[in-house]
């Protein structure tokens, strides 16, 4: 894009402000510009809440102490969840944000408290840090309105050792995360004795972040949870919250091994909310270019920010949310506000630092705060006026979330969802019913999975003994790993084979010098954060993951904090510590990386024969065909080990607003390796030909072919579509015809490549069944993915493709083959 | 997708049922074959080193010479050893532990209780674990109990021979320690009596250490000997200041080991494990007997104590300065002053807690010269307490404002270069500030 051309003014300096959600709707409404640009406008009216008396069973003080609080009477949802609970039962809510669901469940455990007079425990899981420390403050001012001193506690990695002692035994209420409680509190459970005495509720906090690998590696720590519990004389009950989504019993009933009661209809009221969608204008009519999101939320913001309302701007990535935070600061004199006023948010920020933000927006001493999805889970910032959303979040649940950010008791409210040039938004953009519709999104989980259910297995042995039942069959007194398919086989394998066990007497004993939750990760991912800090002072100035430490904290890389910036002058990678200087930088910078996959060993083939299912009605007869077919292949799949490599290679250096280029470096890092395991689909030469697949410029019908299959997997195999890595070519090197490798992201794999091996053909079928059905004309993210991305003819050559691969026999058995198990080097990757 | 995608996807998911079946099970074996990649290489029992293996020769079956006990829980086993009190073990004789003043435990540990603690009715705790991670999973299998009973010193070593019997062994432990005035360890704070504590939580025992007086000979020792060996281990102190050379131990790293092959029915290492815990209790008993005479630096005998005697009145000085006691410290810095420099070690930082100390109790010519002293000796990171030091000494004993705040600039200056706390700075800004004020006016 042409950065000199200078940009049309909207909104017009001169122009009163607009005051008040209503009168900002209404200008953008009115405004010339504007009102172009918004192409689609959504009303929700507004909606009463209804309202049901507190339940008979909560003690009087409490309701007391709560009406106290303003709540006169909570809403249906609200009563009817505690009911639930004090009847016993375990509970899902799953309402939207801002709904007070956390309600549901403070109010049923400061029950128990009250009732038991002090006795009764409960644990807390967060999927946060930042999340779990709010609630703590939350629940301590609620007893102390109660007046009593039990205690709320925050058990996290931050927590410092001294405090831990005293934590465990006098702490009422724990809060912490999933990880904590897999690798200190579970396996250490004699310290915490005290806790699982009289451990009455479980409160799980957002279970819709709880799928995939993730998801299979906490229903079994909540296995664990259970019998530990269950060994120091207690009955946990689960109390659960999520975001609205599809079919929550039965997630709720995966994550926790048993039914759970689901609450999911919102009866809190809602002023009238106001959604529009946002899309650029184009810049560069030739290209079809249109202007950075990012650039015209910063327009945007002459409108939608000023000091008599709060707005929140949500950005994909990190350093979108300081890029902009930047822009607003530098500006806020015309927004009507003073730089301290505009803030930005994000994880990696110090716990302090986030404290006095959330605070601050609490308190209306921050009017705009800038945040990546680290404001979208239950952080309580009290209700917002104007949502920005800069880029489709990716999911439905994700937009609703962050939607649900705005929108006080009674008040009108705005959300904008600004589209960037990728094919997703410009989609929504043009179908923006898909919004609002239900959830279509499913959560799945697979706590049985073979390699987590191992490793669970060893942790839960390390914990406690495991006896068999007398038929021997079984396990004795342990209905939750019993429940798991093959746990007795497993322990056999672990005490006889590898010798972490000890079987005698009918027991399985923990038996090796080893703290077997150390090595054994929930995510697959890497709990350890890389420290960024003051190369003069020392002193830590944030933090970011391991996967994003290539592209955020490499030699040169300009980091920013709430818009200064700093430059990267060292990265000790080893040690995970970098150096930063604060610098005036008129620049910021954008690494890429490149995600390689090669191929170690092939265990496995199915063979498809072209005799056994010619291809119907080829786009090229086999005598036009610009070559020989080698060999009788139609296709085949595979299953096999694969090595990943994604390095980062080169970073760029953009000017802060005319996003020139203005200059670029090299990234010297060693590559973030990955050895597991995958699927893979190659199809013949002659029967891509055939298909009309040979020419190079139909490689975006195979890309989407793979991600079409990828997104469909969790229908068959019970992960998220993040568990699974991706990478398509057209012609790979290794196979030397057109291949989709499908990768288990978690180092040494935990059995998905095996998975949708055994599964390809329901895969296949059900891929074209979404094609078939679908009723855009030539692709939408429904089904192959929008016409933008996937090409004129995406649609048609990937509904060709699955026709033919879909029908006829599934392929036979064959040899994996010594000339395929040679290494070479692969297809590097369309998606990271 | 509509409902008639949704029908046909369960519907192809069922008939995959079977198909499923036979994977899965084809799966079942090869996870064994994966697993066996992923989790073999980390078998229980890491190979030992085949010098060590030389040292203690390993046997099959059961140990020898052990008595069976029960108690309500059921049985377990023990060996119990008996050495006569003028038994030697390294250069001291057990009984020497009876004629300690545990006034030196209490200075040494910061802790007042310990002052009263008698040596003679406590019992000297030493466990063997399968392994130093801690956690549920971690078996103490063997447990060491020394007491003096009469004109004797009985060691009791309960085993673990079965994973079933724990808690009645677990159990015979905690009533042997509730039956003594204390518990003397070594590092035991930090590690016997957490691993006890754990197991004995969870097999339903109640712990005996909460209102038991513990003395854990580890950090006073460390102490006294800070920097003078390469290592803390219990090895290299009951050595070096106990005379104590074992011959053919087994490394305490093999213990592990040796109870994980017994079980698996291998040949195995025990009898070393046996000795080896017995010879670390014995070591409790003379290592506690030497640190009860640290102050008198002598033996009952009159024989020198053993170990490096300028770190010995360093600590000691440091420890009577920590506690208030200054007046007692300042002997003790001159001698760890004067035996450092013998030592060639660095004193600076004593001469500076000696000038601090004389400062305190007010002998301001004392403070004076000595705080002047460290200025004139040169730049390093202990001239800025220093001159922080004589300012205040000049400022609030001295009534020199004039002086006080010259060598306030100085300690700035110094800050500069070899910076302290941050508080101290901030500190000294203040002083100096005060100081300009009243030199003004």
């Amino acid at each position: 894009m042409n950065s000199q051309e200078p940009r049309p003014q909207t909104g017009g300096a001169r122009r009163s402000r607009a005051r008040g959600v209503e009168a900002i709707v209404d200008l953008l409404r009115r405004d010339p510009v504007w009102s172009d640009r918004i192409v689609h406008w959504h009303h929700l009216p507004p909606r009463p809440g209804r309202t049901r008396p507190w339940p008979q069973g909560l003690a009087a003080e409490l309701v007391a102490t709560l009406r106290a609080r303003g709540i006169e009477e909570p809403w249906e949802h609200q009563t009817e969840a505690i009911e639930l609970a004090l009847a016993g039962r375990d509970v899902l809510v799953a309402t939207p944000t801002a709904s007070g669901k956390t309600l549901c469940f403070t109010a049923p455990v400061l029950n128990e408290l009250l009732t038991s007079d002090g006795a009764a425990r409960a644990l807390f899981l967060y999927p946060t840090k930042a999340l779990s420390q709010d609630q703590t403050v939350g629940l301590t001012s609620l007893v102390e309105e109660l007046g009593h001193d039990w205690k709320a506690f925050t058990y996290d990695g931050d927590t410092p050792p001294a405090v831990r002692r005293g934590l465990r035994d006098r702490g009422h209420l724990i809060l912490t995360n999933p990880y904590m409680l897999h690798q200190g509190i579970l396996p250490n459970h004699a310290k915490w004795a005290e806790l699982f005495r009289d451990l009455r509720y479980v409160v799980v906090d957002e279970v819709h972040t709880l799928s995939g690998v993730l998801g299979s590696s906490v229903a079994n720590v909540l296995r664990r949870l259970l019998r530990i519990a269950r060994h120091y004389g207690s009955e946990p009950r689960f109390l659960a919250s999520s975001a609205t989504m599809r079919d929550p019993a039965a997630h709720a009933a995966t994550l926790f091994g048993r039914p759970v009661e689901v609450v999911q209809s919102d009866a809190s009221p809602a002023g009238a909310r106001n959604f529009g969608v946002l899309n650029p204008p184009i810049v560069n009519p030739v290209a079809g270019l249109r202007a950075n999101a990012l650039e015209e939320a910063r327009e945007l913001a002459r409108v939608v920010c000023g000091p008599h309302h709060q707005t929140i701007f949500f950005c994909g990535r990190r350093t979108a949310v300081e890029v902009l935070t930047r822009y607003l600061k530098e500006s806020a004199g015309d927004l009507g506000l003073t730089p301290s006023q505009v803030r930005g948010y994000r994880g990696g920020y110090l716990p302090d630092m986030r404290r006095e933000i959330e605070a601050g927006l609490k308190d209306g001493s921050v009017q705009v705060v800038v945040s990546t999805n680290a404001l979208e889970l239950g952080i309580d910032i009290g209700a917002l006026d104007v949502a920005v959303l800069v880029g489709y979040p990716g999911s439905q649940a994700s937009f609703w979330q962050r939607a649900g950010r705005v929108g006080r008791r009674g008040a009108p409210s705005l959300v904008i969802q600004v589209a960037r040039s990728e094919p997703v938004d410009q989609f929504l953009v043009h179908h923006p019913g898909w919004l609002f519709e239900a959830p279509r999104e499913r959560l799945s989980a697979d706590p049985d999975n073979l390699v987590i259910l191992s490793e669970q297995l060893k942790c839960a042995a390390f914990e406690l003994p495991f006896r068999a039942d007398d038929a021997g069959s079984g396990l004795a007194g342990d209905s939750e790993f019993d429940a798991a398919q093959h746990a007795p086989e497993i322990l056999d394998y672990l005490a006889e084979e590898s010798g972490f066990l000890h079987a005698s007497g009918g027991t399985w004993y923990w038996m090796a010098d080893a703290y077997p939750a150390q090595d054994v990760s929930l995510d697959g991912g890497e709990p350890d954060n890389v420290l960024i800090l003051d190369l003069d002072s020392g002193k830590a100035i944030g933090e970011v993951d391991r996967e994003s430490s290539l592209t955020q904290v490499h030699e040169g890389a300009i980091y920013q904090v709430q818009g200064v910036t700093w430059r990267i002058e060292r990265f000790d990678h080893a040690n995970r510590r970098a150096y930063a200087r604060p610098v005036d930088s008129d620049y910021f910078t954008d690494a890429q990386t490149d995600t390689e996959v090669r191929v170690l060993r092939l265990e496995e083939r199915g063979l498809r024969l072209r005799a056994s299912w010619p291809v119907a009605q080829p786009e090229l007869p086999p005598s036009a065909l610009p070559f020989d077919a080698p060999d009788d292949e139609d296709y085949s799949v595979w299953r096999g080990e694969v090595h990943v490599t994604t390095v980062a290679t080169q970073f760029k250096k953009i000017r802060f607003y005319s996003r020139e280029n203005v200059g670029a470096g090299d990234i010297h890092l060693p590559p973030e390796e990955l050895d597991t395991e995958a699927f893979v689909l190659t199809v013949s030469d002659a029967t891509a030909a055939e298909l009309g697949l040979a020419g190079g410029d139909r490689g975006a019908a195979w890309r989407a072919l793979g991600n079409l299959l990828r997104r469909l997997t969790p229908l068959y195999v019970r992960c998220a579509p993040s568990d699974l890595g991706i990478s398509t070519q057209v012609r790979s090197p290794h196979f030397g015809r057109p291949a989709i490798y499908l990768y288990d992201r978690v180092q040494g794999g935990v059995g998905l490549g095996e998975l949708v091996f055994a599964e390809h053909r329901s895969l296949l079928a059900a891929a074209l069944e979404v094609v078939e059905r679908c009723d855009c004309e030539r692709g939408c993210p429904g089904c192959v993915g929008p016409m933008a991305e996937v090409g004129p003819i995406g649609k048609q050559t990937a509904l060709t493709l699955l026709r033919h691969l879909a029908a006829g026999p599934g392929p036979e058995s064959a040899p994996a083959g010594p000339e395929e198990s040679a290494s070479a080097p692969e297809a590097s990757c369309e998606e990271a | 997708m509509g409902d008639g995608i949704q029908d046909r996807l369960r519907r192809l998911r069922r008939e995959g049922g079977e198909g499923a079946e036979s994977s899965d099970s084809k799966a079942s074996s090869r996870l064994k074959e994966r697993l066996r990649g992923r989790l073999g290489r980390a078998a229980a029992g890491a190979p030992e080193p085949a010098a060590e293996a030389a040292l203690c020769p390993t046997t099959e079956g059961e140990p020898v010479d052990l008595l069976r006990g029960s108690n309500d829980h059921g049985e377990y086993l023990a060996r119990e050893t008996e050495d006569a009190l003028e038994e030697h073990h390294g250069d001291f004789a057990l009984e020497e532990v009876r004629r300690v003043d545990p006034a030196s435990f209490a200075l040494l540990t910061a802790d007042a209780a310990l002052g009263e603690l008698d040596p003679t009715t406590a019992v000297y705790l030493d466990t063997e674990t399968t392994g130093l991670a801690g956690g549920a999973g971690t078996w103490v299998y063997m447990v060491g109990l020394g007491t003096f009973e009469g004109e004797r010193f009985r060691v009791w070593q309960g085993f673990l021979s079965s994973p079933e019997g724990e808690r009645a062994l677990l159990a015979e432990v905690a009533e042997r320690i509730a039956s003594a005035s204390a518990v003397i360890s070594f590092f035991g704070k930090s590690f016997d009596r957490h691993r006890l504590e754990d197991k004995m939580r969870i097999v339903g025992v109640t712990p005996p250490f909460a209102d038991r007086d513990h003395l854990d000979l580890y950090h006073p020792l460390r102490r006294l000997t800070l920097g003078r060996y390469p290592d803390g281990r219990l090895a290299t102190l009951e050595r070096e200041l106990t005379g104590v050379e074992r011959l053919d131990d087994l490394p305490g790293s093999c213990a592990p080991a040796a109870w994980l092959d017994y079980l698996a029915e291998r040949p195995h290492r025990l009898e070393g494990v046996f000795r080896h815990n017995l010879d670390d209790v014995r070591s409790l008993v003379t290592l506690a007997a030497y640190l009860g005479r640290v102050e008198r630096e002598e033996r009952a005998d009159g024989t020198p104590l053993r170990g490096c005697a300028a770190t010995r009145a360093r600590a000691l000085a440091r420890a009577l300065s920590d506690a208030g006691r200054r007046h007692e410290a300042l002997p003790w810095f001159e001698r760890a002053i004067e035996r450092g420099r013998v030592a060639e070690l660095e004193v600076r930082d004593l001469e500076l807690a000696r000038a601090e100390a004389l400062r305190r109790l007010g002998d301001a010519p004392g403070a004076r010269a000595g705080f002047a002293a460290l200025l004139e000796g040169g730049e390093d990171r202990h001239t800025c307490p220093a001159a922080i030091g004589l300012a205040k000494l000049l400022e609030h004993d001295l009534d020199d404002c004039e002086e006080a705040l010259r060598v306030c600039e100085r300690a700035l200056e110094s800050a500069e270069r070899h910076p302290p706390k941050k508080r101290l700075v901030t500190d000294l800004v203040h002083r100096r500030e005060r100081l300009r004020r009243s030199a003004g006016g």
